[in-house]
């Protein structure tokens, strides 16, 4: 794997992805009411605005968005097919290996998709647009890490990854919506409480994200690999 | 002619009323009769199966009351307290029934629309707006029994040459190895696909597409019912008829003449298609006996 300088459309991606989103999701809420639902469509804009940035030159093509339609489903079926085990959730590991095949922003928008729709079978609330940028970070983390050579494709490195990279940045990103709805005003020592009752949560959705990537990384990885390929589509991966 | 057969766009419009109306009034009569007609109707498109669908929906509802009154206790009128010492009032248990009920009629709504509202009426009509759209839901409304159909070949393919037929660990085997041949068929399937309705033109702008409807005299008579009716219906809503309150105490405007109109202009709206099935249903047998 050669080590790739990032593009400026890259450049982009990450201001948009690491300044307006947290803008929206920080003001947004200040408008009073029950506004998560256009917080999330707003995110979702966002996103997709970034996603597009990657096919400034070629417009974007319907087999493409499928294709991460059909991975956003699967990441939805995995955690639908676990919601008997609380915080158990394969879907991280799923975005985070699509972010790994087919590049950050295929991640981002895929993890951003399947936050938003799998919370249609697990409920919306102010929690959705949280959800959905925290997996879309995962993915899109996951994505940039292998596009630099930093992540190489090894199955024990990947499980690690998939575990610290839930407990110590999307778990992270999934807690303060706990903080900004269920406390009143934000103090260093409601932000903790928070922060620590967040712990064995995360260590359960770490676990599940290792073991998916354990078990499911390489066959996926292959098969994904194999489409990038045969067709190619979606060469921002490596 | 059944309301079926009607153009899409009006059945849409009917559904998208009658589903804003049953969520949007809070007053228990609407509500009664919101579920009354969708019940009738899906017996009449489902026969007896409905009715199953329909008492389940009920004692769902039921259920949901009960549930609600049990965690939420506003109200002024007790009925009786409960295991763990709180008391469960009449206002929250009936408000957990309206809560309950919309649920209940949305759901059985949502059959009648199931057999009435077919995919190619959803493609026809989202065509119309956005081709591209259609084209990506008319891949994913055909995914599922191509899944189903490609599953059972595999299976018996992988079957036939004597794979997944011992123990259970071998079938569990037998089960990983399928899904994971599904996802890679799956993924290769779509590419394929959505290549090829871009190379029929699926996805280009101003594209006609093939349909069997068309709008007629009918059809125009339908739309002036159903937007004389939607019309009234919205005017109770301004007027305040359509509300209820449950906190402290029960309150919703009494029943006038005016009122009266209301609920009759109701529920012609949602006995409306069930009224164009049972009339198109007698003419069609009329004019078998005549001949």
């Amino acid at each position: 794997m050669k080590k790739a300088k990032l593009p400026r459309r890259s450049w982009l991606t990450l201001i948009l992805l690491f300044l307006l989103i947290p803008a929206a999701l920080i003001f947004c809420p200040r408008l009073g009411g029950q506004v998560w639902y256009f917080t999330s469509l707003l995110i979702i804009a966002l996103t997709l605005c970034a996603f597009f940035l990657v096919f400034e030159a070629r417009r974007p093509q319907a087999r493409e968005l499928v294709v991460l339609a059909m991975l956003s489903a699967l990441a939805v079926a995995s955690r639908a097919a676990f919601a008997a085990i609380p915080h158990f959730k394969p879907m991280t590991a799923i975005i985070m290996i699509t972010g790994i095949a087919f590049g950050p922003e295929a991640g981002f928008l895929t993890g951003a998709v399947s936050g938003f729709v799998s919370n249609f079978l697990f409920g919306q609330g102010p929690w959705t647009p949280w959800q959905m940028f925290a997996y879309g970070v995962g993915g899109f983390l996951a994505g940039l890490l292998s596009r630099l050579g930093v992540l190489k494709r090894n199955r024990l490195l990947l499980t690690l990854f998939g575990f610290f990279m839930v407990l110590l940045i999307v778990g992270p990103l999934l807690d303060p919506c706990a903080l900004f709805t269920m406390t009143g005003e934000i103090t260093a020592a409601s932000a903790r409480a928070v922060y620590l009752s967040g712990i064995p949560v995360n260590l359960i959705h770490g676990t599940a994200a290792g073991l998916t990537m354990l078990l499911f990384a390489n066959p996926l990885l292959d098969k994904l690999d194999r489409l990038r390929v045969k067709y190619g589509m979606l060469e921002g991966g490596q | 002619m059944r309301f079926s057969d009607y153009h899409p766009g009006i059945n849409f419009c009917f559904f998208a009323a009658a589903l804003a109306g049953t969520i949007l009034f809070r007053h228990p009569v609407y509500l009664a009769l919101s579920f009354c007609a969708a019940a009738l109707w899906s017996m009449e498109l489902k026969e007896a199966k409905a009715l199953w669908f329909d008492a389940l929906a009920l004692l769902l509802a039921a259920l949901f009351a009960l549930w609600y009154a049990s965690y939420h206790h506003f109200g002024v009128t007790p009925l009786w307290t409960n295991r763990v010492g709180n008391e469960v009032t009449l206002e929250s248990l009936l408000y957990g029934l309206m809560l309950g009920g919309t649920i209940a009629a949305v759901l059985v709504w949502l059959n009648c629309l199931h057999t009435v509202f077919t995919a190619d009426k959803t493609i026809y009509l989202a065509g119309r707006i956005a081709p591209k759209l259609a084209l990506f839901l008319a891949i994913l409304l055909r995914l599922v029994p191509r899944i189903k159909t490609q599953w059972r070949r595999t299976a018996a393919a992988r079957r036939g040459i004597g794979c997944g037929t011992g123990g259970l660990p071998e079938r569990c085997r037998n089960w990983v190895r399928l899904f994971s041949g599904m996802v890679t068929w799956t993924l290769d399937s779509i590419v394929v696909l959505s290549d090829a309705m871009r190379s029929r033109g699926a996805a280009l702008k101003g594209r006609t597409a093939y349909s069997l409807y068309r709008f007629d005299h009918r059809d125009r008579t339908l739309v002036i019912a159903i937007f004389t009716l939607i019309t009234l219906c919205m005017m109770a809503f301004l007027l305040g008829q359509t509300l209820m309150r449950f906190d402290p105490m029960l309150h919703f405007s009494p029943i006038t003449t005016v009122s009266v109109i209301f609920y009759a202009a109701w529920t012609a709206l949602c006995l409306l298609p069930l009224g164009v099935d049972l009339l198109g249903g007698y003419l069609f047998r009329r004019a078998q006996i005549r001949h």
